[in-house]
């Protein structure tokens, strides 16, 4: 299979605050590919780098060493983001937006033409379930319909790649729901889907493979099933095992 | 192109959802009203003291929306996080810049097309005479001095933390470069030795931006503006503008974006 | 929570209207006191500002053309618009009236050389050509920055002198220059500067030469007070007021009025011999 995100020995490193470190290591080494059509999951505790690799793959951040590309097109270059669709872990639109031209004001970057704009607009908002307020402020949506608004945004260029960063953070049952639904209906329609969470349960049911990352390292790789079955327990077990956890 | 014009529409449509160019208009009109009824020695002709009034306020309130607009473009989107989704897409942040930069001097545009029609319609109201291509080269001048300003308030917001801070140093230094900046030479020559190199070089680095205001060649009626000199001065300002949004992208290219 | 807000909404208003009553009666007894609401608002900061609108008029009168600060000490010599007297505050109405030496109406430009590009370049978009608001009914336009400055500073005895003298001199305003005179009296009740342009009011527009040479004698009168209080009065506005007299007794041909001014005004040390030829030649007459 084609690989859409290839991650080469990529290390990240910030400056640190803590005294008598000149440098903090956010990734160390990580070497990663993800496939066509695959829903990649990314697992690790808080501070394991999961969110750093996701902003040198959106270009947020440069890596110190080693390299990272999607589509083949190295992520530094502003066209490697033409075919991804983002959402951050938290959503905040422009308040004074309604969901119709923020999408219309996305749709323009993408340089999506007029005529298929609007056509594009209405099938996405019917995707989130927004159509019913598409007029209404943004900032009038509740959380669940905010985070909704996001993946309507990330999905308004029909993108061939996701990247959702812990996409149903903080979001009731139904609305977790709602969002894992939509990444299913993605999976079917062929997208590759590369996302962050905590939930382990959640990540159990769609991906069809994970990494576990900690300490910027990438511990384990590879389908779920394979994992548990290597280490003869669930994925809670192997997680906390591999993070370190001891159990009282 | 089509990038930076998607980031201008987002400000404008910021612009005309927030109250403050309504608020300032109002404000504006109406001191100037109420300063156009006051009895002078009972003679409905004075006119210059209004134009001077109005003038004014229509500086000061441009120069307020300017600020404050450009001012808070960047920190606003960094803060609300909207800037991830943004630079998620296929746009680079030399597009995003240029973006903020054409938005907000789209709608200073507006703004002072608006202002200048009040302005016309009150002094031609008095004095019974349009004197229309002084009034637009006015305005155009006006413009470019908007231009600057916005340009360097835009550099301002990447090198400055709080909104707050860099919107009062830029009033700051606008404030200071209309007032002084076109006598530095003469003060440089009152002076001697390092001092009057420093102010001297000052005096050729900073952009003079007293050149455009016009108001007192508009309150007086001198009538139109050389073109030469004034085609001299946009061109000037326009120089001015690059060289800050030059300076803009370059303190954004090396700041890095992080959760 | 409202009963609150309001509770404490009526101790602020009792209390602010406990502070401002002892103020306001103060001033409504203080003859001198700027009863506008502005000057008011602006407390001592008004005579800054009315000393600036007071330059606005001239400015204006120039027709925008004034040089800054910077302009004046640079060119070491006073520039042709302000005129030697501006040095003197007392003396800024001069400008105004346009009793200045160089009231010549060439159109020249005040800068002088640029010294660089710059100010060269600069030079184009501010009036540098030297002219005045001499058209009819033009000097109008300077009256709303000393009606403003009166406002704002009413012991700005030069406000009222230079506006006064405007006022007499357009047809449409002349009757406007007594009220604004006696404003100006109400608040500098001894100005002797604001009672000789009010005698000029009688005399000229009015054409009252008694009710005139009563406000001159006054205005001679508050002259003398203030010269015997040693508060050292403008000897060029004394000689002004003993001139006026002067020639209002010629017009009446009272030449012991005359004798009797022209010994002040010789007292006074303006050009004593040829001041004392007129007196001889008056008592030849007379005799």
């Amino acid at each position: 299979m084609n690989a859409v995100v290839e991650i080469k020995d990529l290390r990240v490193e910030y400056p640190s605050r803590e005294l008598g470190q000149k440098t903090k290591v956010a990734v160390n080494g990580l070497t990663l590919k993800v496939s066509a059509g695959e829903v990649f999951g990314f697992l690790g505790p808080n501070g394991a780098g999961k969110t750093t690799t996701m902003n040198v793959l959106l270009g947020f951040v440069n890596p110190t060493s080693g390299s990272a590309s999607i589509f083949g097109v190295d992520v530094r270059e502003p066209i490697a983001r033409q075919r991804i669709g983002y959402l951050p872990e938290l959503t905040y639109y422009y308040k004074f937006l309604n969901a119709e031209e923020l999408l219309r004001f996305y749709a323009k970057i993408f340089n999506i033409p007029k005529s298929e704009r609007e056509k594009r607009i209405d099938d996405v908002l019917k995707l989130v379930e927004l159509d019913h307020a598409r007029t209404r402020l943004i900032k009038t949506y509740s959380k669940g319909m905010q985070q909704r608004a996001g993946l309507a945004q990330a999905l308004i260029n029909d993108p061939d790649l996701l990247i959702l960063d812990e996409p149903t953070s903080g979001l009731d049952p139904l609305g977790r729901m709602k969002v894992r639904e939509i990444i299913q209906r993605l999976k079917e329609r062929g997208k590759t889907v590369l996302f962050s969470s905590h939930e382990l349960g959640e990540v159990e049911t769609v991906c069809d493979r994970i990494g576990i990352l900690c300490q910027g390292e990438l511990r384990a790789e590879g389908r779920v099933a394979d994992i548990t079955a290597q280490h003869q327990t669930n994925l809670e077990r192997v997680f906390l095992k591999i993070v370190g956890y001891q159990e009282a | 192109m089509n990038n930076i014009f998607a980031i201008a529409s987002v400000v404008l449509k910021e612009m005309y959802r927030r109250k403050d160019f309504y608020v300032l208009f109002v404000l504006t009109a109406l001191i100037t009203l109420v300063m156009g009824s006051v009895n002078i020695f009972n003679d409905d002709k004075v006119v210059r003291y209004l134009k001077e009034i109005c003038l004014l306020l229509i500086w000061v309130s441009s120069l307020v929306i300017a600020i404050t607009t450009a001012a808070r473009q960047i920190p606003a989107e960094r803060e609300s996080r909207t800037i991830f989704p943004l630079l998620a897409k296929p746009i680079s942040r030399n597009q995003m810049i240029l973006g903020k930069f054409v938005g907000c001097w789209i709608a200073c545009a507006l703004v002072l097309v608006v202002f200048y029609l009040f302005f016309g319609v009150i002094s031609g109201a008095r004095e019974h005479f349009w004197p229309v291509v002084p009034y637009m080269q006015a305005l155009f001048f006006h413009w470019i001095f908007l231009g600057i300003v916005i340009a360097l308030v835009l550099w301002g917001s990447l090198v400055f933390t709080a909104v707050s801070s860099n919107a009062t140093i830029c009033f700051i230094i606008v404030a200071g470069i209309m007032l002084l900046g076109g006598h530095l030479n003469q003060i440089a020559g009152r002076m001697n030795g390092i001092s009057a190199t420093i102010t001297s070089a000052i005096y050729y680095i900073i952009p003079h931006l007293e050149f455009y205001d016009l108001r007192d060649w508009i309150i007086h009626d001198r009538g139109v503006v050389a073109w030469g000199p004034w085609l001299i001065a946009s061109v000037y300002g326009l120089v001015y503008s690059a060289i800050f949004l030059g300076l803009a992208c370059i303190a954004f290219r090396r700041k890095a974006l992080t959760l | 929570m409202t009963r609150l807000l309001l509770g404490l909404g009526i101790v602020s208003a009792f209390s602010l209207s406990t502070w401002l009553q002892p103020r306001f009666a103060a001033m409504q007894t203080n003859p001198n006191a700027t009863d506008s609401a502005l000057g008011i608002l602006m407390g001592e900061s008004s005579r800054v500002f009315a000393n600036h609108f007071l330059l606005k008029a001239d400015a204006y009168f120039h027709s925008g053309t004034y040089p800054s600060v910077f302009d004046t000490v640079t060119n070491k010599e006073p520039s042709a618009i302000m005129g030697e007297a501006h040095a003197d505050h007392d003396h800024d109405a001069d400008q105004v009236h346009g009793k200045d030496e160089h009231d010549d109406h060439h159109e020249e430009s005040i800068y002088g050389e640029p010294h660089d590009w710059i100010e060269r370049l600069g030079h184009s978009f501010i009036p540098t050509l030297h002219t005045h608001l001499d058209k009819p009914g033009e000097a109008r336009e300077i009256l709303p920055w000393l009606k403003l400055s009166a406002e704002l500073d009413p012991q700005k005895i030069t406000t009222y002198v230079a506006a006064s003298y405007w006022l007499r001199h357009d047809p449409k305003h002349a009757d406007e220059a007594e009220p604004f005179l006696r404003q100006g009296l109400r608040a500098n009740p001894d100005s002797y500067e604001i009672l000789l342009e009010l005698g000029k009011y009688y005399n000229e527009t009015k054409k009252d030469p008694v009710r005139a040479r009563n406000v001159w004698e006054l205005a001679w009168a508050k002259w003398q007070k203030q010269k015997a209080a040693d508060k050292k009065p403008d000897e060029l506005t004394g000689a002004e007021i003993l001139g006026e007299l002067v020639k209002e007794a010629r017009s009446r041909d009272d030449a012991h009025s005359q004798i009797q001014y022209l010994e002040l005004l010789k007292d006074l040390g303006f050009d004593k011999a040829a001041l004392q030829q007129q007196i001889d030649a008056l008592k030849q007459r007379s005799k």
